[in-house]
């Protein structure tokens, strides 16, 4: 039989239970429109604060406090960002600490705070980091006592442009405070002045570094490079000890090309120059960008997953943060839509399994009860497969009609919830963190469509299939 | 022309074996009105069923007009059935929830034939068989005699040239019962074949020939006058 046939056939059949059949598509509408919300919620919301929420350790995890080299004791005094501080607890004091601003750039979560021993701490009110550049006239002088012993002392700018941020930090290594005769004590959370000249020119001040962190003398020797001369690259050594772009492990400084020239002008050998350092080729300073992926190729060198992961579970036992407002709107929201998710998803599931039993149960009886007729249908020519078809036919048809309910009021329950919640993260100074896309709700809808109406095609081919393939005599013997 | 060739029905295995039919060899020509006789038992409803193709033999074959009836695919045997044979159950098995035209347009539906000219092709039998006022009554609410003739109705509707009834009095009254029997001549004198079980020997005299079946053999046939 042609489609129009059967169609014609599901149609009579329908109006001959009407009652039942409205009951059918009311319950598939109902439960469609019930559990649509279920995957608003969980595509849009769920997923996106989870994942935001699940940022927070590791942005927490990287404004760990920094151990206070000098008393060599726990400190509330600076914090250290970047998720390995605790890896690298014993070997460096202050590594990663410009990671945490594009930890803070990326992580819209800034506001944390967290406390220790019942003081809280929150980043963006920490103001140590706060220095502008310092007028010749103010600045304080650091000079170890054999200084002037060594000719130019080049001190990679590490760090986002301090002009920006009005900061002027750097990170040293422990081989250049050696060259330099200085202990990590005498320069760690000190002003520097650094200044490059072939003589020591007392006053000439080129910058002025806040000592922020030193890395130990064990990392920058891991490779073993032995460095002989003074002008090599190990006195220019300090955070940017990391591998180098071919990630040979070998040492070598970085140098923007502002560094670059003043370097230049103060070495005869060109040549020498080029084979010592590897030139990143910025125009301005360092981009701490650059630092933070070199940073980030040392951490996840090999050699320091395990302490990595090690000091992930130390961190997490050992600190308790506390959580910012922001924080908390997240998780009251990601709260929030769980419960949402939990009711709808529960009141949706007993519904669509409700759905599904009276459907199994009204085509089971319906096919009984119509068997002899289905049979003489056989009997007067119909093919063994077009009775499944009728069926299949039918529940398409009902299908349709309760998709076109659901579709509709679907559609509007969903595109309410969009603006719900999208009304409620404004009011919260939330917006933008999570977005429920049209498409999503489009594509949710189009799916719990497809999927009833494979159900209910499958349900009536179940039902249906065996009746059709018995013996024509054999059902109505037994009717007989 | 049916031809009959060799044909045997068994139903079961081992020792709880039934043999319904058992060689039959037989012709039914064309345009004749038949009738199988016999008591319960005998094999005239397998026989019947089997000319009709809704069982198949366990041996022998069936031709109808030189088609072998088993050689076909299922599918190609229901499309026979459509066009070729007409049945008529004694227990009418009809849809109850569909109108008298609903029913008889069925074999019409089944061949393909669009909608208005099935309608009109169904109310033209309906009306030959004296239930025009009832054309859009639901089934379930005539009486068994008019249901009968929606049954007959439909069996005609496709013109088929076989018509098979069987036992077609059976759940009737006498009066209904003659007025079917009546029809059922009235359609064989069409150049229609008609093959009737009946184990009421009046419906009988009405037919052609009667073929008496005993168990599963064919025992007798004669020519009614």
């Amino acid at each position: 039989m042609k489609i129009k046939e059967l169609g014609y056939l599901a149609n009579l059949s329908i109006k001959s239970s009407k009652k039942s059949n409205k009951i059918i598509i009311l319950l598939l509408s109902v439960s469609m429109i019930i559990i649509i919300p279920v995957f608003v919620f969980w595509i849009s919301v769920n997923v996106t604060i989870n994942n935001k929420l699940n940022a927070i350790p590791y942005m927490l995890f990287s404004q760990a406090k920094m151990k206070d080299y000098r008393t060599n004791t726990a400190s509330d005094e600076k914090t250290l960002s970047g998720s390995e501080y605790i890896s690298v607890f014993d070997n460096i004091q202050s590594k990663i600490v410009y990671e945490k601003y594009y930890l803070t750039n990326e992580f819209s979560l800034a506001d944390i705070t967290f406390s220790i021993d019942n003081k809280q701490y929150n980043l963006e009110n920490d103001k140590f980091r706060y220095y502008n550049i310092i007028d010749i006239e103010k600045s304080s002088y650091f000079f170890p006592e054999n200084f002037k012993s060594y000719g130019s002392i080049f001190v990679e700018n590490c760090g986002k442009s301090f002009t920006e941020k009005g900061k002027k930090q750097v990170i040293l290594s422990e081989i250049l405070l050696e060259t330099l005769g200085m202990t990590t004590n005498e320069v760690y959370g000190k002003n520097m002045s650094i200044f490059m000249s072939n003589e020591f020119q007392e006053g000439y001040l080129c910058y002025e570094y806040e000592v922020v962190g030193i890395i130990k003398k064990e990392l920058t020797q891991i490779f073993e490079e032995d460095i002989d001369n003074f002008m090599n690259a190990q006195l220019f050594f300090c955070s940017s000890n990391v591998y180098n772009d071919e990630g040979e492990g070998v040492l070598k400084p970085i140098m923007t090309n502002n560094d670059y020239e003043f370097v230049y002008k103060n070495i005869d050998n060109k040549d020498d120059l080029n084979k010592e350092y590897m030139m990143l080729g910025l125009d301005g300073r360092a981009d701490a960008k650059d630092y933070f992926n070199l940073t980030k190729i040392f951490i996840e060198g090999e050699d320091y997953h395990d302490l990595a992961r090690i000091n992930s579970y130390l961190f997490q036992n050992s600190i308790t943060p506390q959580n910012s407002s922001m924080y908390e709107n997240y998780k009251t929201l990601y709260n929030a839509s769980n419960i949402v998710t939990f009711i709808f998803a529960t009141a949706g599931i007993v519904l669509i399994l409700i759905t599904i039993l009276y459907y199994y149960l009204n085509i089971k009886h319906n096919v009984n009860k119509r068997q002899n007729f289905f049979t003489i249908m056989r009997a007067i020519g119909a093919h063994d497969s077009d009775i499944p078809k009728i069926y299949m036919m039918q529940s398409n048809i009902l299908c349709g009609k309760a998709s076109l309910i659901f579709a509709v009021f679907g559609f509007i329950l969903c595109a309410l919830i969009k603006l719900i919640i999208e009304n409620i993260l404004a009011l919260r100074g939330l917006s933008g963190i999570v977005s429920i896309p049209w498409a999503s709700i489009i594509f949710s809808v189009i799916g719990m469509i497809a999927f009833m109406f494979a159900i209910t095609n499958l349900i009536a081919i179940l039902c249906v299939v065996k009746m059709s393939k018995q013996p024509i005599m054999k059902i109505l013997h037994k009717e007989q | 022309m049916i031809k009959i060739k060799n044909l045997s029905k068994v139903f079961g295995q081992g020792e709880s074996q039934i043999i319904a039919l058992h060689q039959i060899d037989c012709e039914i020509e064309e345009g004749k009105f038949v009738a199988l006789i016999g008591k319960s038992g005998s094999g005239k409803s397998t026989l019947l069923n089997i000319i009709g193709a809704l069982e198949k033999p366990s041996e022998g074959d069936v031709e109808i007009d030189g088609v072998n009836l088993f050689s076909m695919t299922s599918n190609e045997l229901a499309d026979y059935r459509n066009k070729k044979l007409g049945y008529v159950f004694q227990s009418f098995y009809l849809e109850p929830e569909f109108s008298v035209l609903e029913n008889v347009a069925m074999p019409l539906l089944i061949a393909g034939v669009n909608k208005k000219t099935r309608e009109d092709k169904a109310k033209e039998y309906i009306e030959k068989l004296g239930l025009n006022t009832k054309t859009n009554e639901k089934v379930k609410n005539l009486s068994g005699g008019q249901k009968q003739r929606v049954a007959i109705a439909r069996a005609l509707v496709n013109d088929p040239s076989i018509i098979l009834a069987d036992e077609p009095t059976g759940n009737l009254d006498t009066a209904n019962g003659q007025d079917v029997i009546k029809i059922l001549r009235e359609i064989a004198d069409n150049k229609k074949t008609v093959i009737m079980v009946t184990h009421n020997m009046q419906d009988a005299k009405i037919a052609d020939e009667t073929i008496e079946l005993q168990d599963g053999k064919i025992v007798n046939r004669n020519i009614n006058v």
